[in-house]
């Protein structure tokens, strides 16, 4: 019937939020921003303050971070359709972790963060889904560190 | 103006006796008018005196027995009492005249004394009123004057509303009656006492029952008065706790709102007007009590007249003529005799509403006028440092603010605190700024009495940023210029005013002993801003602004200013011009895809349907929004014509529908209802019903309410926003076809409720931006918003109008206490005129703490670099000293000296390294 539906379909893609009720999917998809960006457009930077998380709907994004105020951006992943990026920063209303800029033509979805909470209070079913994703990350990362510390250890030893 | 002026009378405590204090201002003019007043009782009396002689010489022919007999006018003679001999001086012979002349003689002179005595009231009239206004303008002076001095921890238990009140409302009646003061009663008592002796002359005991019923009066009047006067006093205090309860309510509206307190106020204001009530009703039936009784003993006079007289007179003791005499006199008695009791009533009653408002400007405490004498020298720069011994500062409550503090603050130094809020630092700068009195101990400066410094050294060569800064209402170029205005420096130039001042200006303030600074001259001590003049003023104010990151803001303030075409005609002009060249440049270029302008042959995607239907923006205050569109008769009669009536109705189901769906279950306070533009939340519960009657029946049979609210929801509909797909390029058609036949025909009153967009004229119901963009900023690309601003701004610089656009900023008008700008910008701009006022020590007291730490670190950095090197690049101002309690610990290692305060006292104090090494507080909280 409408252009929403297209994107309820969309949010209803997401595992994180596919077991909301179709009504809440669509008042997400209502009230959230359908923005475009250009290949080489930011749409965050990291140590912004956070408003909005952001599906992809179609295009590539690169997640980028700096360890220091000057130091380079070394690009740590990469963002394609369906994915749900800057969720964190709006969680823990910590700065942002890091920068995404497109990579090629990108169509996104802005969700604001007061919706997202909103959304969260009334359905545990999708906090506790939050909650695995992050718990999830959080285990790859634990993984990918102790990686790199072996790695470390090993390069320290052939080193010597 | 020179230094030795007199401050005596402003150090004297008020009188507490209104009439002695008009008497001690207004003694000559009183004399004076007293004086006019007995000039002008000959002709007064010759007035009430001619008519009879009309009547008895000429008209009735006293005098005029034989033909030819003469009357002489104009005879001038003095008779001398018969204890002085009786002879008589004649001064002048007169006229013989024969009665006809004689008469139009008479009738002339008449005519001229009364010409005479009507100038003789006209301006005793106007002398009396004059009299009352200067002195009412003296007093309010001298109340503010006092308000000024008052010491500042009395302003904990003032109220600003009630200080008005008393200055404003109560001081009013004063005015009518210090014209009269002295002369009423001297003048009332004068006739009384003729018309007395006059009875008291024909028979002395009718005189006697006079004088008896008078006594009476006297008596028992005052008397019934005594609770009049106290309901007088009851009522003036709760009127002035009325103004001061409705400024409470006024200032504290959002609490009420938030706690749901408003039905408390009503019923507390309730309460209070019914007190007023009560008093002011008793006080009505007591007074018309007094007046009737005064009337019925006035009445009782003539009473008592006719029956013992008239006794007397059959009894033959008292002959008729005699008794008629009297009762005659008796008519011009009581009126003088009430208007005395009048003049007394209102006497006791001023002189009591005086006292009530006297008691509250008489404070403890009063600066000496001296301490802000005006101080027209330049002030030399101070140098060497401030002493603080063994200081110790309490609140009204006793409790310690800080004590023991002992340290030394060089003028010029840059020197920090750091301590917890109430750690006693923000009390120690407030105790230096002047603003806290330290209960014991010293501050000295270089060795002398820190508060014997008069205001004019203190408030030029130190500055002061607290964190509560009210700004008063004004444009932010004088809130930012506002601290550099001691005295007046430059001669006003009187093509700069709006309207002529009144030429006697200067000789009214002088008599009413007001100021005669001139506030229309310039103020603004350029050169303490080290500039030369008000040319050089604009590029100063940017630059501090730029210094405090508010230069920015200020543009953003200017784009979204609507202005006036009549006040800034050339800018208008010039706009427009750049509206076309923006356009052009727009056409076509990447940028075509974050604005879509208007285009009278095109549909906006990105503006309502309203506004695509109007092409234009409402002129008047009432929008002319969705409701009244869709209530228009012709605009009803367009819509029907394209059958847009049909459409729309049916894009109102819908969009009723997919309303309900996803909002129905919501609370109105969900944040989810900002998204949806087209309804209220208190709407969103009408409209179910209104959906399922308009299904069942139809556009056509559907009643005309539900229709109006139907078609109400597409108005505010954006296709580019909502992404409903409710709008094809059919319905995009035919809302251009009635655009056009809206405005083809449109009715006159209709025409000036629009301002129409059109690409020749500067719309001056839209902001600066909007008329550069002359469209709509597009949804759904990210920071469009950002970068139509950026890019606006980047085109307005490219063509020169950078300047014009900062000016139209600084125009901007903050509001009361600058509420319409945040409690950050507030603070910003505090800082940036601390900055403008080239002080000598800048004192900040935790300034800035309504911005986020990070912000808070940059700005201290970056005032801690012009503290230091103010005279590098080029700048022509001298460095200065700063004193800043800090409010984010983590600067104060940018600091030559850091104070630590912790639990009232100063615990630490020494050079970042040195605390770094040594204080645990320190280390705990500067990283």
């Amino acid at each position: 019937m409408n252009k929403l539906n297209e994107e309820v379909d969309l949010l209803r893609s997401i595992p994180m939020l596919s077991n909301l009720p179709s009504n809440k999917l669509k008042l997400l998809a209502f009230a959230s921003d359908r923005v475009e960006y250009s290949a080489g457009d930011v749409l965050f930077n990291q140590g912004d303050e956070a408003d909005a998380a952001y599906i992809v709907i179609s295009g590539n994004a690169d997640v980028l971070v700096s360890s220091g105020a000057d130091a380079p951006f070394s690009k740590v992943a990469e963002l394609g359709p369906n994915s749900f990026v800057g969720d964190m920063a709006i969680l823990c209303d910590i700065p942002r972790t890091a920068s995404v800029k497109a990579s090629e033509p990108l169509d996104t979805l802005r969700i604001r963060k007061d919706h997202l909470l909103d959304l969260m209070k009334e359905s545990p079913t999708l906090a506790l889904a939050i909650l695995r994703e992050l718990v999830q990350r959080l285990a790859k990362t634990t993984h990918d560190l102790s990686e790199a510390r072996e790695e470390i250890a090993d390069l320290k030893a052939s080193n010597q | 103006m020179s230094e030795s002026e007199d401050y005596t009378e402003a150090n004297r405590p008020l009188d507490r006796n209104l009439l002695r204090y008009v008497w001690r201002h207004t003694r000559s003019e009183q004399m004076w008018i007293m004086f006019v007043i007995l000039a002008s009782m000959p002709t007064y009396f010759m007035v009430l005196d001619l008519p009879v002689r009309i009547i008895n010489q000429p008209i009735q022919g006293v005098g005029f027995d034989q033909v030819g007999a003469t009357a002489k006018f104009l005879d001038f003679s003095i008779s001398l009492p018969d204890f002085l001999g009786g002879q008589t001086y004649v001064l002048f012979e007169g006229f013989e005249l024969e009665r006809w002349p004689y008469l139009l003689a008479l009738s002339f002179l008449f005519l001229s004394l009364v010409c005479v005595n009507g100038l003789f009231k006209f301006y005793i009239n106007t002398y009396k009123g004059r009299l009352g206004e200067r002195m009412l303008r003296r007093m309010r002076y001298q109340l503010t004057d006092r308000v000024l001095r008052f010491p500042i921890s009395h302003f904990k238990r003032v109220k600003g509303s009630e200080v008005a009140s008393m200055v404003k409302d109560e001081i009013e009646p004063f005015g009518e009656f210090i014209g009269d003061a002295f002369v009423q009663p001297v003048y009332l008592g004068g006739q009384a006492l003729v018309a007395f002796v006059f009875i008291l002359n024909q028979s002395l005991w009718l005189g006697m029952i006079a004088v008896a019923i008078i006594a009476v009066q006297m008596t028992l009047i005052p008397y019934l008065r005594r609770r009049v006067l106290v309901l007088g006093r009851m009522r003036q205090l709760t009127a002035r706790l009325l103004s001061g309860r409705i400024g409470e309510i006024v200032d504290s509206i959002t609490s009420i709102h938030v706690n749901d307190t408003s039905n408390f106020e009503r019923a507390e204001l309730s309460s209070r007007l019914s007190k007023i009530f009560f008093i002011r009703y008793e006080l009505y039936q007591r007074k018309f009590f007094i007046k009737f009784l005064n009337n019925f003993l006035a009445q009782l006079t003539p009473f008592l007249f006719y029956v013992v007289g008239g006794y007397f007179a059959i009894r033959g003791t008292l002959n008729v003529g005699q008794l008629i005499g009297v009762i005659n006199a008796y008519k011009d008695l009581p009126s003088p005799i009430n208007g005395l009791i009048m003049w007394d009533q209102k006497r006791t009653d001023i002189n009591i509403k005086y006292a009530q408002i006297v008691e509250q400007f008489n404070v403890k405490d009063v600066a000496d006028a001296q301490v802000q004498a005006v101080n027209m020298e330049k002030i030399a720069p101070l140098e060497g440092s401030i002493q603080v011994n063994n200081l110790v500062v309490t609140d009204d409550t006793g409790s310690i603010l800080v004590q023991d503090a002992d340290f030394d603050l060089p003028i010029n130094g840059i020197t920090c605190a750091i301590g917890s809020l109430g750690s006693g630092a923000g009390a120690t700068a407030d105790a230096i700024a002047g603003l806290l009195k330290p209960s014991s101990g010293r501050l000295t400066l270089n060795g002398d009495p820190l508060n014997d410094l008069p205001q004019s050294v203190r408030g030029r060569r130190f500055a002061y940023a607290g964190s509560d800064a009210y700004l008063p209402q004004g444009t932010l170029l004088d809130s930012l210029l506002y601290v550099n205005k001691h005295v007046p420096l430059r001669p006003r130039d009187d093509a700069n005013l709006d309207e002529p001042l009144h030429p006697r200006t200067e000789l009214e303030a002088m008599a009413a002993g007001n100021t005669l600074l001139d506030y229309y001259a310039d103020w603004i001590d350029y050169d303490a801003m080290g500039i030369s003049g008000p040319e050089e003023v604009f590029g100063k104010v940017r630059d501090v602004l730029q210094l405090v990151e508010m230069d920015s803001t200020v543009y953003d303030l200017a784009l979204r200013q609507m202005l006036s075409p009549t006040d800034y005609g050339g800018l208008c002009d010039k706009l427009i011009e750049i509206r076309k060249e923006l356009r052009t440049r727009i056409e076509g270029s990447p940028l075509g895809e974050l604005v879509e302008v208007w285009d009278w042959e095109e549909f906006n995607e990105h503006a309502t349907i309203a506004e695509n239907l109007l092409f234009g923006t409402a002129t008047t205050d009432e929008d002319v929004d969705a409701q009244q569109l869709v209530e228009n008769e012709y605009m009803r009669k367009v819509l029907a014509e394209e059958k847009l009536d049909v459409t729309l109705f049916e894009m109102g189901m819908e969009l009723a529908e997919t309303a309900i769906e996803l909002f129905a279950d919501l609370s109105p306070d969900n944040p989810f209802f900002e998204q949806l533009n087209f309804m209220t939340p208190e709407q969103l519960e009408a409209y179910p019903p209104i959906l399922a009657r308009a299904k069942e029946s139809g556009f056509d049979n559907v009643n005309e309410h539900d229709r109006r609210m139907l078609m109400l929801l597409p108005f505010g509909y954006i296709e580019k926003r909502n992404r409903l797909r409710l709008l094809d390029e059919s319905i995009q058609k035919r809302v251009l076809a009635a655009r056009k036949k809206f405005h083809a025909n449109l009715p006159d009153d209709m025409q000036e409720q629009i301002s129409t967009y059109e690409l020749n004229t500067y719309n001056p119901y839209n902001s600066v931006q909007d008329n550069v963009l002359f469209g709509r900023v597009a949804y759904g690309v990210s920071n469009a918003a950002d970068q139509v601003r950026d890019l606006i701004k980047e085109f307005l610089a490219e063509k020169g109008m950078d300047d014009d656009i900062f000016q139209i900023g600084l125009e901007f008008d903050i509001g009361t206490g600058g509420k319409r700008l945040s409690e950050a910008l507030r603070q910003r701009i505090v800082l940036a005129r601390a900055m403008l006022k080239g002080a000598d020590l800048v004192v900040i007291n935790r300034g800035l703490n309504a911005l986020d730490a990070r912000a808070q670190e940059r700005l201290v950095l970056r005032v801690l670099e012009r503290a230091r090197a103010s005279s590098e690049a080029g700048r022509n101002e001298r460095p200065f000293g700063l004193f800043w309690i800090l409010a984010t610990p983590n600067s104060a290692k940018a600091f030559d000296r850091v104070l630590v305060f912790g639990k009232q006292r100063l615990v630490d104090s020494g050079t970042p390294n040195e605390l770094m090494t040594r204080n645990e507080y320190y280390q705990q909280t500067v990283a």
